[in-house]
């Protein structure tokens, strides 16, 4: 029993984290039909910069991990998806594939592929004790935190000005345009978001491994624009809740399953990704929207 | 044809006739891959070894185009078929001791498997579509981002599988080493001509045609009675057996095969040579091929240092795929219909169409107008 | 004071090298309401989109209240107070009616007055405040159509472009929507009116052009609104 719950909330963590890589990547996605396979190297440059820092002081890590988060999910759009913001997805996403590789090969000149290691969060990485349970700290403030994160989104969207125009873009581009709506400003404030959103990423990650390489991000990436393709990229609460259900069903998984299955757990997910996006293809959230079959 | 026409026009007509216009676009990516070839090989011994690769890369690249630039749907996992032909080749054609000494726990039809090296590869290009069939059965209604997503997630099942089960590989992590060499470089362009010359006749079934119909405009092509689902399988599954064939030749070529080969690197490889190619046509998935290729061969002699005249230049290890992504941002950026702008090879003395709108001509009798003008962008 | 609102000289619009509005002039003084009327194809959207720049076009001279706005991004033609309001309800469906409101506040240039405009629009448009939160996909077409131009008249605008709002609106609606229009102009603003209706907007228009095959082939003044082998003429093409 208490290892159940153990896992369970294990699980919800990892959900978390993956509900906020896909949330980052769904954002993007809708304002302009990115699906940025660059996601994870932005998690992975903040995670670098919290290696590196946090031996000297925690806190100018923390800031400086976010600060670099935005600046190379901003500088990704300017040099790069800023001048394609015409073309069409599928460009887009061999575009990003590109710049993914390109990022992935500088960290590698500039830090070498080996990992760099660092007790990043490592308060963090002690059990509590609930009674009969033991709870990893770690989970509960990674799950904390990415709800604070969530929450946050989402009174953005609804509540400001800035939010809505976002909301209006990534319904109708020309129409926003049409209306006043300065486009690259809010395609920027975008991908600015979804760079607060992989620092987060990146901390709970790295506080989990306590190191980083190069690729880092690539696994977090994967999933979650897997979790956000599954639960339908036209809804941010698909992205969210897609995210969510492959983190949390790969950490099951992992703590569930009998050994001689358990190297193809990965695979398991692959297939169940596979018979989603076939039967579901608008997403799981979606609803009977325009999206053409065949 | 009129008796009374002027020999010189007689000779005009059969010049600009269709039939030599259709053969060049078949005899130019012939010629270019043969003279390719060629100089390569006569260059240097080291371009001779990445001469093997970048022909195994060619097969690839054509077989990518076989299923991409026709339906313009997005594949991400046709490296899984790659993996599937090279692990064909590997395990019929290892010497019998190796096989016993490394790969212990397979089947035994696997273990006293045995062929002679066409077959193999033949074998190879038969599994590979064997899988790609089966994948496109489940696949092919999806377009889109769905369809990169869902044949990347094909691409990680398969390798995943073939990683672990040692039933049908070496244990998990291992390689398979002491693959043989049957095929020398001559041959290996051979192999990679005849690919050429099948996806060209491909291209001009009526099957590929009507996908092309579906690629320009998905909603009319259903509604003009296309069976677009059936065309996807039929592409997808050439291709497949394309990439089964690309398989064994790296097999051959490499002699040693572990599943992490086939991965998200060799993936965007292949897919940024065609894209810099030109995705939409066979010439433009040669032509990519080629460039990128001199090109990676001198990054690597830039990268072991160089001697340019006085200068020993010296690259960092890793350059090859950074320029590589660099080129491919670039291209998009650019031209995003890569360098031959999605057409296929022209010939000099075609007769020009007055009756075809201005933006035809200069078209090939294969694509459309709205084609060449937007090249990626018609995938979707 | 410029007179001039609109100024549009020489205005060419290409669509694969195939020119859908050719070599248009036409203009739109302070306070006027002018119309373009003509069959279908004529080239009356294109018009439209290229005053918001919402596709590529040329022209020798076009200028909003004397400031050229040829080459501007669409955001910064809106912010300079051209309003348009597309064909087709183009509203946000997802977001509320007054989010949808909220939205036309972004090119408004300044927020003084933003209190008494939107009493105005409430009262021009009453169905919008009952609705106020429902969804705007929810709504009807003609209501749709009624938030697109209300959501337009939020910034404020000083040229008020709208491309055949009565598109499949009931009576009610069209009346609604054209006594809106006249509404409109009578408070200042200037409003240029691309309609299917050619008689009511011949009758309403201090102008209308008449578009077609993409140039303008005559101008009608409201007392030919009764001639209707005149209409008829210029719809079939002279």
């Amino acid at each position: 029993m208490t290892s159940l719950v153990q896992s369970l909330i294990d699980a919800i963590s990892a959900g978390a984290v993956y509900a906020l890589a896909a949330l980052g990547i769904g954002l993007v996605f809708g304002i302009m039909r990115l699906a940025n396979f660059a996601h994870g190297e932005i998690i992975t440059a903040a995670a670098y910069t919290l290696i590196f820092l946090w031996p000297i002081s925690w806190p100018l890590a923390l800031v400086g991990s976010v600060v670099v988060a935005v600046s190379v999910a901003l500088a990704m759009n300017y040099a790069v998806f800023a001048w394609l913001r015409s073309a069409s997805p599928a460009t887009l996403l061999i575009a990003s594939f590109g710049v993914s590789i390109v990022l992935q090969r500088v960290y590698d000149a500039l830090f070498g592929t080996n990992v760099r290691a660092a007790p990043v969060g490592a308060t963090l990485n002690q059990s509590l004790q609930l009674g009969p349970i033991r709870i990893s700290a770690l989970a509960i403030v990674t799950i904390v935190l990415a709800a604070i994160l969530l929450i946050l989104v989402q009174l953005f969207l609804t509540r400001t000005s800035i939010g809505l125009q976002v909301k209006a873009a990534s319904a109708d581009p020309r129409m926003a345009r049409i209306l006043g709506i300065r486009s690259g400003f809010v395609i920027a404030v975008t991908f600015a978001i979804s760079g607060v959103l992989a620092a987060a990423v990146a901390f709970a990650l790295t506080t989990q491994s306590g190191a980083v390489d190069p690729t880092f991000g690539v696994q977090a990436t994967l999933f979650g624009l897997v979790g956000a393709v599954m639960g339908g990229l036209g809804k941010l609460s698909g992205s969210v809740v897609g995210g969510f259900s492959v983190g949390f069903v790969l950490s099951l998984l992992t703590s569930w399953l009998p050994p001689w299955i358990n190297d193809f757990r990965t695979a398991l997910v692959y297939v169940v990704v596979i018979i989603v996006l076939v039967f579901a293809p608008n997403g799981l959230l979606a609803g009977r929207s325009s999206k053409e079959r065949t | 044809m009129n008796e009374r026409t002027a020999p010189h026009q007689r000779w005009r007509g059969l010049l600009s006739s269709p039939v030599l216009t259709d053969l060049w676009t078949l005899v130019v990516p012939l010629g270019a891959v043969y003279l390719f070839t060629a100089l390569g090989s006569a260059v240097s011994a080291s371009a001779r070894v990445d001469l093997g690769y970048a022909l195994v890369n060619l097969v690839i690249v054509v077989a990518l185009w076989t299923f991409m630039g026709n339906s313009g749907v997005l594949s991400f996992g046709h490296v899984a078929f790659v993996a599937v032909g090279a692990w064909s080749m590997s395990l019929l054609t290892i010497p019998a001791v190796m096989k016993a000494n490394l790969l212990s726990g397979l089947f035994p039809a696997l273990q006293d498997a045995k062929a002679a090296p066409a077959l193999a590869l033949l074998v190879g290009a038969l599994m590979g579509g064997l899988v790609a069939l089966v994948s496109a059965l489940v696949l092919m209604r999806l377009h889109g981002l769905e369809a990169g997503i869902a044949t990347f997630a094909l691409l990680q099942v398969v390798v995943q599988v073939l990683t672990n089960w040692d039933k049908v590989g070496p244990k998990s992590g291992q390689s398979m080493v002491g693959i043989p060499q049957p095929f020398d470089l001559q041959t290996v362009m051979h192999i990679a001509l005849i690919v050429i010359i099948l996806a060209w006749l491909y291209q001009r079934s009526s099957s590929a045609r009507m996908l092309r119909a579906s690629r320009d405009n998905v909603v009319a092509a259903p509604a003009s009675g296309i069976n677009v689902f059936r065309h996807r399988v039929i592409a997808f599954s050439l291709s497949g057996a394309f990439a089964g064939v690309a398989g064994a030749l790296w097999a051959q070529t490499n002699r040693v095969v572990q599943a992490s080969q086939f991965n998200l690197d060799l993936t965007f490889s292949t897919i940024a040579m065609l894209v810099i190619g030109g995705m939409l046509s066979l010439w433009g998935a040669v032509v990519g091929t080629i460039v990128i290729s001199v090109l990676n061969h001198v990054l690597g002699l830039l990268e072991s240092g160089l001697d340019v005249g006085a200068l020993t230049v010296s690259l960092p290890g890793g350059s090859r795929l950074i320029t590589l992504g660099v080129v491919v941002i670039l291209v998009l950026l650019l031209r995003p219909g890569g360098i031959t702008n999605g057409k296929e090879a022209v010939w000099p003395f075609r007769r020009e169409r007055r009756y075809l709108s201005p933006a035809a001509l200069g078209a090939p009798p294969i694509s459309s107008p709205t084609v060449e003008r937007r090249g990626v962008s018609t995938i979707r | 004071m410029n007179r001039r609102m609109l100024e549009v000289e020489n205005l060419t619009v290409r669509y694969s090298g195939v020119p859908a509005v050719d070599g248009v002039s036409l203009s739109v003084d302070r306070g006027e309401l002018v119309g373009i009327i003509g069959p279908n194809g004529a080239g009356k959207s294109s018009i439209m989109l290229a005053l918001a720049n919402a596709v590529k076009s040329r022209s020798t001279r076009l200028e909003l209240d004397g400031q050229s706005i040829s080459g501007l991004k669409s955001e910064h033609i809106a912010r300079r107070g051209l309003a348009l309001v597309p064909e087709g309800h183009h509203i946000f469906g997802a977001l509320s009616v007054a989010d949808n409101l909220k939205l036309g506040r972004v090119a408004r240039h300044s927020s003084s007055g933003l209190d008494e405009d939107m009493d105005w629009i409430m009262d021009l448009f009453p169905i919008l405040g009952e609705f106020s939160h429902r969804l705007a996909g929810l709504l009807s077409g003609g209501q749709q159509q009624q938030l697109a131009i209300a959501r337009a008249l939020v910034s404020a605008p000083r040229l008020l472009a709208l491309d055949e709002p009565s598109l499949g609106l009931s009576p009610t609606a069209l009346d609604t929507v054209f006594g809106a229009i006249e509404a409109i102009r009578k408070r200042g603003t200037s409003v240029l009116l691309v309609e299917q209706r050619a008689q009511q907007t011949v009758a309403a228009a201090t102008r209308t052009y008449v578009l077609a095959e993409g140039r303008i082939t005559m101008t009608l003044s409201p007392t030919d609104a009764d001639d209707s082998e005149l209409l008829t003429k210029a719809y079939l093409g002279s």
